[in-house]
């Protein structure tokens, strides 16, 4: 029998010892699978679908509800457009440390060729790109149907937060990996966690608007400084007094390199799971 | 041509308390290319830890592993998440490796006779015939190094008939290393063995004293190890 067509390189296993070209081709090969196996089995189109109508969906109820309640919004010309800048960011953060706590770092049903980080990052890829797609989406359909407002007039500051809580959200969810291959509780803790942290991280409210006491100790969570940001990019003259960039960016690049020191460290660390 | 330099592997429970279990302890030897290596060692002795070392997917506590060539995984083995169809599967192991994927996939399906559930998810699929397509994608695949765990063949009478030409086909064109706890198996297939004991692994470039010394330290230990029976 011939050989196979194709070039194969040099298997070494480890990320450092491959040639550019062999590595993107297995963080490729890793989307694909991703994508492929999407949660539901036969309807990828529709899990995609769900998964951008799941923000907006959240974004709705919250605008309707505080429509009933104040009668007018709390920034800005509309509130759904408020609750939408607060909530997408959010949003990034929630799916992408949901991710990839869920990723193993042990070496048990993996091909050799593949490291357990590219598979973080292709988990990390595709969400990002999901979830950029999303908003594009929201907001632009947003600015055509409610207010033009809505459509960033400085896409560089929302990229900034963006990113700079996909990195915070990417070692959070390493970490939680670690801890949650130890203590299975781990997982079910954080989700409650998440689902709280949206109510203290500014998403409903003016983080400036609030008493300095209270004001004080809520932005100790990245989180909201991160939507403060991504909102200066939205609206003009969004108060931005309580923002510090470099605290966020800080707190981003810890939380990132530990995350990496834990999941190298639990590389030989038999799990529970 | 694989490498190991002062390699050692430790098992660490998660708690702090808990002892560390130590797996290997300052394995230095060199794989030769086209070399036929059994290793050989009693249950839970490591085997499949270091074939696991010498494929790459577990990384040493200690010291590194060198692989000069490409190395395959372990045959047999299946990876990947379950719900792919088994289309989907071989063309995403040909992509990691950089294989024609569709060229893979075609031979795959010809050689473990497949084409009935090309479409069908792999986990769906009898464990038989799952380990059937396990087996045909590592035979079919171009490595220099074939690391086999205790079978070199699976399945159904015909399937093993054309395993075992594809392993001789192997045998003179690459090399192979074959974990086994059957002497016999070791010595019809293998020409060199690495016995793993007592946390090391000992080399011997001739089978039939690798095989002496197997066998010497089980029964040193006082194990009955069923092996024993094939020689007595």
């Amino acid at each position: 029998m011939s050989e196979l067509s194709g070039q194969m390189e040099q298997n070494r296993g480890r990320p450092s010892h491959r040639s550019a070209r062999a590595w993107l081709a297995i963080v490729g090969a890793l989307v694909l699978q991703e994508i492929i196996s999407y949660d539901v089995k036969r309807w990828p189109a529709l899990t995609l679908i769900i998964l951008i109508l799941e923000p907006i969906g959240v974004i709705a109820v919250f605008a309707t509800l505080s429509w009933f309640m104040l009668r007018q919004p709390v920034y800005g010309p509309s509130t759904a457009v408020f609750h939408a800048t607060g909530i997408l960011p959010y949003y990034f953060y929630i799916r992408i440390s949901a991710r990839t706590r869920g990723f193993e770092s042990s070496a048990g049903r993996r091909l050799p060729c593949v490291h357990p980080i590219d598979e973080f990052l292709a988990l990390v890829i595709l969400e990002f790109t999901v979830m950029t797609a999303a908003t594009f989406l929201i907001l632009g359909a947003l600015s055509i149907f409610i207010d033009p407002i809505a459509l960033p007039f400085n896409p560089g500051a929302c990229m900034g937060a963006v990113s700079l809580i996909t990195m915070f959200a990417c070692g959070l969810g390493l970490i939680n990996s670690a801890i949650s291959g130890v203590w299975d509780f781990w997982i079910t803790a954080q989700v409650i966690f998440n689902r709280g942290m949206i109510l203290v991280s500014g998403v409903f409210f003016v983080m400036d608007y609030m008493p300095p006491a209270i004001r004080d100790w809520l932005m100790w969570n990245p989180l909201a400084h991160a939507i403060i940001w991504f909102r200066t990019g939205v609206y003009p003259r969004y108060p931005q007094y309580a923002l510090d960039k470099t605290y966020l960016i800080f707190v981003a690049l810890c939380t990132l390199v530990v995350g990496f020191i834990v999941e190298r460290a639990m590389q030989n660390i038999e799990t529970s799971r | 041509m694989i490498v190991f330099r002062d390699v050692g592997l430790t098992y660490r429970k998660p708690t702090l308390i808990s002892p560390h279990i130590r797996v290997l302890r300052d394995v230095t030897m060199v794989i030769p290319d086209h070399s036929r290596i059994a290793l050989l060692g009693a249950a839970g002795s490591g085997k499949t830890t270091l074939l696991r070392l010498m494929c790459g997917s577990l990384l040493p506590s200690e010291g590194n592993v060198k692989r000069i060539g490409r190395v395959s995984f372990p045959l047999g083995f299946s990876g990947g998440s379950g719900r792919l169809s088994i289309a989907q599967y071989v063309q995403f192991v040909a992509r990691c490796y950089s294989l024609n994927a569709r060229d893979l996939l075609r031979r795959v399906v010809e050689f473990a006779e497949l084409d009935d559930v090309v479409e069908r998810a792999t986990i769906s699929l009898e464990p038989e015939r799952r380990a059937q397509l396990n087996f045909a994608l590592g035979y079919l695949m171009p490595f220099e190094h074939y690391l086999f765990d205790g079978r070199i063949s699976v399945g159904n009478p015909d399937f093993r008939r054309k395993c075992l030409e594809r392993f001789r086909e192997k045998q003179k064109s690459a090399g192979i290393a074959l974990a086994v706890r059957e002497i016999d198996l070791a010595k019809e297939y293998c020409t060199s063995a690495a016995v793993l004991w007592n946390d090391g692994v000992f080399y011997f470039p001739d089978i039939d004293r690798g095989i002496d010394f197997y066998l010497d330290v089980n029964a040193s230990l006082g194990h009955r190890t069923p092996e024993a029976h094939y020689v007595a």
